[in-house]
């Protein structure tokens, strides 16, 4: 051994142990987590809980106002100490380096159950459990599904949903000889309306009926209109395969290739980019869109007659079928007080002026059904809040991996538009990959 | 090496009390540095290589899993070849790449014409707008319907591809937005190409050289010392490739963009597995490594130093 490397040697080594003893640390404080709930709620010291979001600074203003408003009052004990704009990378990343952050809310609900599997969130079932609520009965069911596990665990509350849905342009189906106000009813008079309103002059296309090779978020929505699961809700195995599926990405290509489906590509790949969304270009006729679209036409001042409504379907059975997504609140592992945590969370996610309000100002729906009643003024956007509130709307995925999920599912999407992979193809491999790294949560 | 290091020792040993005295204080005036190297990349660093060895996924202590996370790259990870393939594709294209238009623009912006020094400025500004801000305006200009770079191919009767959303043009394109912020590189170069003497030039001209003749024999030959530091530079950056790619294709179309440090990214904060990122961030500093070591070693065959 050269005795001369010795310093560098025993630097590495300390860095080392430095570095596993940094992870049994975690370990004691981990544990040290309470687990028993506090039957009796009221805090009598004062405590300061941490909230972080997701939220741009105007949002978290007003949601600091509506916190003055509904929650200090009958919570003189808990102050609530608000940050915006934080992502779910960033709050990984600053609870793993040890920083306290009591109540989160994310802007994607995937990470919910990858977190509480790796053991970052607090189990809120016990806290649910002294509510006496029916969860069902409180929320629109289809945004709950991404916070409960299948044994019926709740590691999150749901906050302001959204979803997608059917628009279609009034002025370009008067111009096609259509009538404004019969949108398609069904998967094959989608398709017929697709060809009446596409225009191709000298070759190429000008006007697209139907908004063919959509956002993957978009194509998910076409597959559930034509009876397609994305996962087996009893036995939690990934169902990528599932013929209706492929079906569904067959008939969109099928009709890219009546139009050739380069022309389609280099027709949908202008229309990248902020404020460049065709359909309200009035580039596209036919399309499907969040909604939030409904408020982003009217603040943009375009002036754009057009409907709304639930995408046509291959089969009645699968009517009104619509995507639901929540921001989901939920409690972290390292906060000292879970139970006030909770019981914020637990207001946040219920207390209908919040849901309505918040859900207006940033375009969203409400999650709990007492705010849906006159939640807008805006018809349109009552469709939306129906929608979200239908027999066939729900999660797409909401399991474990659904955020490696949604990566194979785009790359499949994009591997079949550009041709270098059939539906049946590209979904195998999906299925393949999502269930291989399903099994590792077990 | 050692006899340096010897060398080194004998002089401490034989320095005068006022002269420990300043190396002690030195020391102490640079101890906040060597505390914060130690704590900051030091043990981060080495803690990466505990982590790569176990399941770290952030929250849960982690459990020791030996080589498993080197094995499942190795045996059972499709994408982690693929991110490797695009990251030495990206490399093999926009290195040389790289190194022939900063060399190209430097010999340009050396000759003395009126108003060279607005050029200058001219090529040096891209390097100083935020990657994400560039990145946005080369969507646009990418664009296939409305985009600059496809009408000006219009004009002169070429349709253009979809650039960014095809798989085979997307590399290419990302080559593209990384060139045109090449700046501060073809500084480099202008300042060596300055620091060339005009005798040789002079000389070259008396022995009735071309410009052809004056640039492969006198020019290049000189600046070997810069396109080396450039090579190794660049070699660096090219591994890590990450945030134009994260910005403009999020690894698409059909992970044609997938590159290395993308992917680990995914697999780090995406699918929160630390671990596997960990290992993955090793391999990636030993293949940097090994193509480092590649060009200084072969650097003693064409990089020439004045005598």
């Amino acid at each position: 051994m050269n005795w001369k490397r010795l310093p560098f040697v025993i630097l590495i080594c300390a860095s080392l142990i430095l570095a596993a003893c940094g992870g049994t640390q975690k370990t004691t404080e981990a544990t040290k987590a309470p687990v028993a709930v506090a039957t009796n709620p009221p805090a009598t010291e004062p405590v300061t809980l941490v909230f972080w979001n997701g939220f741009n600074a105007h949002e978290v203003d007003t949601l600091n106002q509506m916190i003055e408003k509904y929650w200090n009052p009958t919570h003189p004990n808990i102050k609530i100490e608000a940050k915006g704009e934080v992502g779910p990378d960033q709050i990984l990343t600053a609870v793993s380096g040890g920083e306290t952050v009591d109540v989160a809310i994310l802007w994607d609900p995937t990470p919910v159950k990858v977190w509480a599997y790796q053991g970052a969130l607090v189990d809120l079932t016990p806290y649910i459990e002294t509510q006496n609520a029916n969860l069902e009965d409180i929320f629109v069911p289809a945004g709950l599904e991404w916070v409960k596990q299948p044994d019926g665990h709740y590691f999150g509350l749901p906050f302001v949903n959204f979803n997608r849905g059917f628009y279609w342009n009034k002025d370009l189906f008067r111009k096609a000889g259509l009538d404004p106000e019969k949108p398609p009813q069904n998967i094959t008079e989608l398709a017929e309306y697709a060809r009446k309103l596409t225009i191709v002059e000298n070759g190429e296309i000008k006007q697209l009926g139907w908004a063919i090779n959509q956002d993957p978020s978009n194509l998910i929505e076409l597959a559930m209109a034509f009876g397609g699961h994305f996962y087996d809700a009893q036995t939690g195995k990934i169902t990528a395969t599932d013929p209706k599926i492929i079906e569904a990405l067959k008939w969109d290509v099928s009709l890219a290739k009546e139009f050739g489906l380069e022309k389609v590509n280099s027709f949908v790949a202008g229309f990248t980019g902020a404020g460049n969304d065709p359909f309200v270009l009035g580039k596209v006729a036919m399309t499907l869109s969040g909604c939030w679209t409904v408020t982003f036409i009217k603040n943009a001042g375009v002036t754009l007659d057009y409907g709304v409504g639930a995408l046509p379907t291959a089969d009645p059975a699968y009517a009104r079928s619509n995507e639901v997504e929540t921001n989901p609140i939920v409690v972290l592992k390292n906060t000292k007080h879970p139970q006030q945590a909770f019981e914020f969370a637990w207001f946040l996610a219920t207390n209908p002026d919040v849901s309505r309000e918040f859900a207006n100002l940033v375009s969203n729906l409400p999650q709990v059904k007492a705010a849906m009643k006159n939640f807008s003024s805006d018809p349109k956007t009552m469709v939306f809040v129906d929608l979200s509130n239908s027999p066939n709307a729900r999660g797409w995925a909401p399991v474990t991996v659904s955020a490696f999920y949604i990566t194979e599912w785009t790359t499949a999407v994009q591997n079949i538009y550009t041709g270098s992979a059939t539906p049946e193809e590209a979904m195998e491999v999906v299925n393949k990959n999502v269930q291989a790294e399903a099994d590792k949560y077990k | 090496m050692l006899k340096e290091l010897r060398v080194q020792k004998e002089k401490i040993r034989s320095l005068t009390k006022q002269e420990k005295r300043s190396l002690r204080l030195g020391l102490a005036f640079i101890s906040p540095w060597i505390v914060g190297f130690l704590i900051l990349i030091l043990y981060p660093i080495f803690s990466s290589l505990y982590y790569s060895f176990t399941d770290f996924a952030s929250f849960r202590p982690p459990n020791w899993v030996g080589l498993n996370n080197y094995v499942e790259l190795f045996t059972r990870d499709d994408k982690f070849f693929l991110s490797l393939y695009n990251t030495i594709f990206f490399f093999l294209l926009a290195m040389p790449a790289s190194v022939i238009v900063a060399l190209a623009l430097a010999i340009l912006l050396n000759s003395k014409l009126r108003g060279m020094t607005f050029f200058r400025s001219l090529f040096f500004v891209p390097t100083i707008v935020p990657a994400v801000a560039s990145a946005a305006v080369w969507m646009w200009i990418l664009n296939p319907q409305w985009g600059l770079l496809n009408a000006a191919l219009r004009l002169v009767g070429i349709h253009g591809p979809p650039w960014l959303s095809s798989p085979d043009w997307a590399k290419p394109s990302l080559v593209l937005v990384a060139l045109w912020g090449i700046g501060s590189e073809v500084i480099i170069y202008l300042a060596a190409l300055q620091g060339i003497p005009r005798d040789y030039y002079e000389a070259a001209l008396v022995d009735g050289a071309n410009s052809w003749q004056r640039t492969f024999s006198i020019t290049i030959p000189m600046i070997t010392p810069v396109i080396f530091f450039h090579l190794v530079n660049g070699t660096i950056w090219a591994f890590q490739y990450f945030t134009e790619a994260y910005i403009m294709t999020g690894g698409g179309p059909g992970n044609a963009t997938l590159f290395y440090s993308l992917y680990l990214y995914r697999n780090a904060f995406t699918n929160v597995k630390m671990g596997y990122a960990s290992a993955q961030a090793w391999i990636l500093f030993i293949v940097v490594m090994v193509a480092t070591l590649i060009i200084v070693v072969s650097s003693k065959r064409w990089v020439y130093y004045e005598e």
